[in-house]
């Protein structure tokens, strides 16, 4: 690439960082994981930059790189479940969650919906994105957006991380 | 705190989210991540041509004797584009450099609908222009050596065509008007051309993964961003001698469609998805038909290749002499496909199509098994 659209590239790299780490965030629970699937994004953005400059959403086409490199990593880590006896830290977590505030609350209780009820929670209701647009980066159904939100909000409402966490 | 209502969940997942604040974003570390993927692709470009290459050369070479180009790009060359404004002057409707030599495609009316090719220049006709959709691209190749052309014309929204070769640079072709088209035209080492894509406005359009032949890329069939083709299956579907001449058919299913390798030449099938068999007892679906090459003498017969109803294992051709042949069918790009080679004389009559049982499931005429 010439130095022109690495300026560019640049440019649009910076402007989106910090949104991109937050939502791998909300998907991961883990900052530096966050950080390294954004930055994951962001390499094969530049890979395909003539491309995606030119798409009609290139913010959608990162937020998919992100939730798509998480959803496969998250299968490969179910494998390993199956073959560790190690007490997941995610679970330690909710179990402390009455020593911890809010926030932490909040992600422990983030943590132990399904992946794609977390996905879709994330991208509709803290990027407030549209049924439409947010199926459309979970490569499912409408519907199935409706459904996924519907029974994270549920679970949300009576999650024990949540009942049992915070101080409010 | 128990979450209340939606409303209350986007607030608290603000509160969560937004007070993260990463690191500075590095930049140039996904840059050089960037680089490695981008090297990763070319690769596996490259290898795919190898084996493609592999495919269209060996076999020839082990049936035949016959001598074939190998149809991989040079590892280093450079490619460039002039742009030449909105209409065409003198009839340039492409033109740049391979490797800092002036390459030129030219029309020419006095070529009708033919082409003649010099080292890095191609001169042609528009009779035969092919008509397209404002949206659609119409691009056909030729070649000279080892460097290849492809010329077509454009619908009136296109605004660029982009080409993508595999030392991982791009093309961006910017239509020019002539004769009442609007054409795209670039040339490019033999094999280089892995990819097309256009663009109507600043949205991408359509694109193109060509098949590679020996000389020239052919771009087929265009799909829209998202839609993966068909999946890459390459396999040989029928082979022996006529008269005393070898002939083979390899058939290639990709993202391109369908294309038939034949001793001399290939012809190929535009396709997003597997096209549909023909139903039992219809007349069959034809992929390619040509005549066996001897270059001693015109030989008497017809080869192709064609695609049977899904239920139909083999088929029996009935001659006009009263003799038959037997011809399996071989599953290929989710077709059932019968490479043949059939005599002029007799004519075949009849051709009767069993299933996987052995039992007779129809029969059709002969007509579909000569060119």
């Amino acid at each position: 690439m010439d130095a022109a659209a690495n300026a560019e590239f640049s440019d649009f790299m910076h402007g989106r960082w910090s949104q991109l780490v937050r939502l791998g965030y909300g998907l991961t629970g883990d900052r530096q994981l966050a950080e390294d699937l954004a930055q994951t994004a962001f390499a094969k953005a530049y890979a395909s930059w003539s491309r995606v400059r030119r798409a009609d959403n290139p913010d959608a086409y990162l937020r998919r790189i992100v939730v798509n490199a998480n959803s496969t990593r998250f299968r490969k880590l179910r494998v390993g479940e199956v073959l560790t006896s190690a007490v997941p830290e995610l679970v330690a977590a909710a179990d402390d969650a009455d020593r911890r505030g809010d926030r932490d609350a909040l992600m422990a209780a983030l943590m132990q919906l399904p992946y794609g009820q977390r996905a879709a929670v994330v991208l509709r209701y803290w990027l407030d994105l549209s049924e439409t647009e947010t199926a459309a980066i979970l490569g499912c159904s409408v519907g199935n957006v409706k459904s996924q939100a519907s029974r994270a909000l549920a679970k949300l409402r009576t999650s024990a991380a949540l009942v049992e966490g915070g101080a409010a | 705190m128990s979450i209340q209502d939606e409303r209350d969940l986007r607030g608290r997942l603000g509160g969560l989210l937004d007070s993260i604040e990463p690191v500075p974003a590095p930049i140039s570390r996904a840059m050089q991540r960037g680089k490695v993927i981008r090297m990763r692709r070319w690769v596996a470009a490259a290898a795919g041509v190898a084996v493609i290459a592999a495919g269209s050369v060996v076999l020839p070479r082990l049936i035949d004797g016959h001598h074939s180009v190998v149809p991989i790009a040079p590892r280093h060359y450079k490619v460039t584009v002039q742009d030449l404004g909105l209409s065409a002057k003198g009839g340039v409707i492409g033109a740049g450099t391979i490797n800092h030599k002036l390459w030129k495609i030219v029309l020419d009316n006095s070529y009708g609908g033919g082409c003649a090719t010099q080292p890095y220049l191609l001169t042609c006709g528009w009779k035969y222009t092919a008509k397209v959709g404002p949206r659609d691209v119409s691009i056909g190749g030729a070649s000279e050596g080892r460097t290849q052309f492809q010329y077509g014309t454009v619908g009136s929204d296109v605004t660029s065509v982009v080409i993508r070769l595999s030392n991982g640079s791009e093309l961006d072709l910017r239509p020019v008007s002539a004769a009442g088209h609007r054409w795209v035209a670039v040339a490019a080492p033999v094999g280089a051309m892995i990819e097309a894509a256009s663009f109507v406005g600043a949205s991408e359009y359509q694109y193109a993964v060509p098949y590679i032949a020996s000389d020239y890329s052919e771009f087929v069939t265009w799909l829209r961003p998202g839609q993966p083709g068909l999946p890459r299956d390459t396999r040989q579907v029928g082979s022996g001698k006529i008269d005393g001449v070898a002939w083979h058919d390899t058939v290639a299913a990709g993202p391109w469609g369908y294309c038939v390798l034949f001793v001399g030449g290939s012809a190929c099938t535009p396709a997003a998805t597997r096209l549909q068999p023909p139903r039992i007892g219809k007349p069959l679906l034809r992929l390619s038909c040509s005549r066996p090459l001897d270059s001693q003498r015109q030989i008497a017969a017809s080869t192709g290749v064609v695609a049977v109803p899904a239920g139909v294992k083999n088929v029996v051709l009935r001659l006009a002499d009263g003799s038959h042949m037997r011809l399996v069918a071989v599953p290929a790009g989710g077709l059932r496909l019968i490479g043949y080679a059939v005599p002029s004389r007799p004519k075949v009559v009849r051709a009767l199509e069993y299933g996987f049982a052995g039992q007779l499931v129809g029969s059709i005429s002969g007509a579909s098994w000569g060119c």
